[in-house]
């Protein structure tokens, strides 16, 4: 259980005269549920973007099973497992749910365009792969009901949920959610919770932005603090509850 | 077959209709750019142009089979799509537009400069090879094309590009090597169209295919309804023929024709089929009910 | 003999400046191309024509007469064939702009015919020497209403409140929306703006060239807008920067031998200023927002 899935080592990204992720060391292990907490603007979707390719770090290493993937475009980046669901949510809104989440498969499956052209038999059981595997990913989610809706149609909670979906399609090791349960009722956010947790028995090992404390002291196995840029404090739930910098961060507002 | 046609329709109505059966092919083409990828592109006559001079040549000079000029002809203008693509379709939006639009404007002042185009003079004495019948069989063609790559892994991946290039590229699409794909295939197309051109009308002058021309292309799928392949169809048919059923007003005809593009982006915004998907007409869903906002197409 | 064709070329450019202001703000605000521009342009020329010859007035009233016609102009259009696709996709203004643009065109050949007609003679012809260089009195003209009208724009952009609701609607729509700025009425004035310099050029254009014609708003609509977009699209003085670059290139190109390929000058500029700087010389670059 402690291996290593994702290093980053030393990172720091400058925007401008602006330092938005400042020299921030981090380990997450192999099946694990890390969340990463921290005031507005401390640089928690930052850090995401570093991960996923969006920016490339100014300094600093970030490694992913071993492979240092800094300056790797965001496809590539997917392609070695990592995947991502965004803080504004960012579905394709004109395509039925279906279809968002096969875009996740995409990765996994090769047919080009002289595929799509000649529909040959390969090509139409690849298609039907697509099809089966989205359908399962949408399952884990429970949408599979809405799965010729358009995404755009869906309430938000599911929008939300969706997106996990698409992230999920893509088989990855790793899974990245920005905010997953904002905007969500205690409800939904319950549901959530044990979704993320079925996603977690999979094997997966996830790594959250997430404002809901409660949400985040019943999830995660260690909790990472940022803010303006720096990491603060880094512990398990217990820990990040008593330390003072992380109060002081939160200027008295109740943690946990 | 053609000879069936000729039994019903007179020569000019059977030339207005191949000419129809053109543009559909190469504004298919253009639907693909920018109806389904989202990429702007305003110099989409400039691909027909290149297709129509390579074509001419081919059959002029070297004496190669119709066939062979049609496929060169594509295959040509694909490499243009391929060059221009590369280095342009990294600007976003307008800006894209804008850059095709200069290529167009470069390409015709080229063609007016060169040789063996014919310069401002143009080119004349291309054999016609071009029938209906042809025509409408390339034009039947295009549209099982269309309906297949829009309708597959790689389709999917195109329309994921227009609705949100960076959540594309986040679920692990190739973003530059797709859109250029995208690109060669819109063009190959216009390539194809032009080559039809030259050899139905016989004669080429650069200034036929000025940034207007390109604009014509535009107006047909935006007024049919951007990225419905439906759409494509019925916008092109209507501009195309509008001009034909508005002669009874004469000199007026073209005055009337501008009015009514604007008229008809009023009543219908999301042009004439927005949103709707041959898969769907076929598969006799409910098509989703579409609200006002803007949405779809190159934003 | 160098200095000779750069003050032409700023001549010349000072002209696409004028029109490019128009295509710049209209896009500042709504982003939108609009197409239909040149051809208000064209009209202007057209109106500055009419007043001399058929009522006898100077340069100055035609001038004025050719602005006001196309102030009303622009704002009609705004107000019918733009305003009701403000909320719709970002291409179906535009096809609206170009409908618009074959109907002017189209009227205007009704009207006056498909061939160019010569621009009345106002004034005699004048050449002062300057050193080496020749300035004609219609080059001086040119340059002085153009300046004007560049300094009185940027007068109102700066310190007048609607200039200033401009620039606020220019930077953020919504926002400004929300802050109290009726951006229905900001639009209105920017067409009315950009249509009244594009009048401006037309005449002075008209003048320079001694020539009028129906399609005149075709390629020098498309050039201004070049100009806007190299520039810098959305910045007035990028708009004013582009026109004077191209101009000059244009005018030093044909000096320099390239005269066949005079057209395609401007958009090899644009098109190589883009692949370095792609929102042009003066324009902010696009923060790539996730």
């Amino acid at each position: 259980m402690s291996k290593t899935i994702l290093e980053m080592d030393n990172v720091t990204i400058r925007f401008g005269g602006l330092t938005a992720v400042d020299s921030v060391d981090m380990k997450i292990e192999e099946g694990t549920i890390r969340a990463l907490i921290g005031p507005n603007g401390a640089g928690k979707s930052t850090i995401f973007n570093l991960i996923t390719g969006i920016y490339p770090p100014s300094s600093g290493e970030i490694r992913f099973r071993g492979t240092l993937i800094n300056g790797y475009k965001p496809h590539l980046i997917t392609e070695l497992g990592i995947a991502r669901t965004f803080q504004n949510i960012r579905l394709f809104s004109e395509m039925t749910v279906l279809d968002n989440v096969k875009i996740g498969r995409h990765c996994r499956t090769k047919a080009g365009f002289l595929g799509a052209l000649l529909r040959g038999p390969g090509v139409k059981a690849e298609e039907r792969a697509i099809t089966e595997e989205s359908m399962e990913a949408l399952k884990i989610l429970e949408l599979d009901h809405k799965a010729d809706e358009l995404a755009k149609n869906l309430p938000y909670g599911e929008q939300r949920r969706l997106e996990i979906a698409r992230a999920m399609a893509s088989n990855p090791k790793l899974i990245l959610l920005d905010e997953p349960a904002a905007g969500m009722n205690p409800q939904e956010k319950q549901t959530l919770m044990s979704m993320i947790r079925k996603i977690q028995d999979k094997g997966l090992t996830i790594f959250l932005v997430e404002h809901d404390m409660k949400f985040v002291m019943n999830l995660s196995d260690r909790i990472m603090v940022l803010d303006y840029g720096r990491k603060i404090a880094a512990g398990s739930p217990a820990e990040i509850k008593s330390n003072p910098a992380v109060i002081a961060a939160y200027l008295g507002k109740e943690v946990g | 077959m053609d000879s069936i046609f000729s039994m019903f329709l007179n020569d000019y109505y059977i030339q207005v209709l191949t000419m129809l059966g053109i543009y559909l092919i190469a504004a298919l083409g253009l639907n693909l750019i920018t109806g389904v990828t989202g990429q702007l592109s305003f110099g989409h006559a400039a691909f027909l142009s290149i297709g129509a001079y390579t074509s001419a040549i081919i059959s002029l000079k070297l004496q190669l089979p119709f066939v062979v000029a049609l496929l060169a002809a594509g295959l040509m203008t694909a490499i243009w799509g391929i060059l221009l693509g590369y280095p342009t379709l990294r600007l976003t939006g307008d800006y894209l537009g804008i850059a095709t639009l200069g290529f167009g404007e470069i390409v015709r002042v080229v063609f007016l400069n060169m040789k063996i185009t014919g310069g401002a003079l143009g080119l004349a004495g291309i054999p016609r090879s071009t029938s209906l019948t042809m025509v409408i069989i390339l034009v039947f063609i295009t549209i099982l094309a269309m309906f297949r790559l829009e309708n597959s892994r790689f389709g999917r991946s195109l329309i994921a590009i227009r609705e949100d290039e960076i959540a594309a590229e986040a679920m692990g699409i190739n973003i530059t090597k797709t859109k250029i794909t995208a690109f060669a295939l819109g063009t190959f197309f216009a390539g194809v169209g032009g080559g039809l051109y030259a050899h139905l009308i016989q004669y080429l002058n650069p200034q036929d295919f000025g940034f207007v021309k390109s604009f014509d292309f535009l107006a047909f799928i935006v007024l049919g309804g951007l990225g419905s392949i439906p759409g494509a169809i019925l916008g092109t048919t209507v501009l195309t023929l509008a001009p034909e059923f508005l002669r009874f007003v004469a000199d007026y005809r073209m005055m009337i024709y501008g009015l009514l593009m604007v008229f008809m982006m009023i009543v219908r915004p999301r042009g004439l089929l927005g949103g709707v998907k041959l898969s769907r007409l076929f598969a006799k869903k409910k098509v989703q009910t579409t609200g006002t906002s803007a949405s779809g197409g190159a934003n | 003999m160098l200095s000779q064709q750069i003050l032409n070329g700023i001549t010349l450019g000072a002209t696409y400046a004028l029109i490019a202001l128009g295509y710049t703000m209209v896009y500042g605000i709504i982003q939108l191309i609009n197409f239909a521009h040149g051809e208000i342009y064209m009209v202007g020329a057209f109106v500055g024509v009419f007043m001399i010859t058929v009522f006898q007035q100077g340069l100055v009233v035609s001038l004025a007469a050719a602005m006001l016609a196309c102030v009303i102009m622009g704002v009609t259009i705004e107000r019918f064939a733009y305003r009701p696709l403000r909320r719709s996709t970002r291409l179906a203004p535009l096809i609206s702009a170009i409908g618009l643009s074959i109907f002017l065109q189209t009227l205007m050949t009704k009207i006056k015919g498909p061939q160019p007609i010569p621009f009345p003679h106002v004034m005699e012809d004048a050449l002062y020497k300057l050193g080496p260089i020749e300035i004609s009195k219609v080059q001086i003209i040119i340059l002085v209403v153009a300046s004007l009208l560049m300094a009185g724009l940027h007068f109102i952009v700066k310190y007048v409140k609607i200039g200033k609701a401009m620039r606020a609607a220019s930077e953020d729509y919504d926002t400004s929306a929300l802050m109290g700025i009726n951006v229905n009425r900001v639009i209105s004035f920017t067409f009315a703006i950009g249509s009244s310099l594009a009048a401006a050029g037309g005449v002075l254009v008209g003048l320079y060239f001694n020539s009028v014609s129906p399609f005149m708003g075709v390629t020098a609509g498309l050039k201004a807008f070049c100009a806007a977009v190299l520039g810098g699209i959305g910045s007035i003085p990028g708009a004013m920067l582009g026109g004077l670059f191209i101009g000059v290139a244009e005018t030093l190109g044909i000096a320099g031998g390239f005269d066949t390929y005079k057209d395609a000058i401007a958009f090899t500029l644009l098109i190589i200023v883009l692949l370095f700087r792609p929102t042009g010389l003066l324009g902010r670059p696009i923060q790539k927002k996730v």
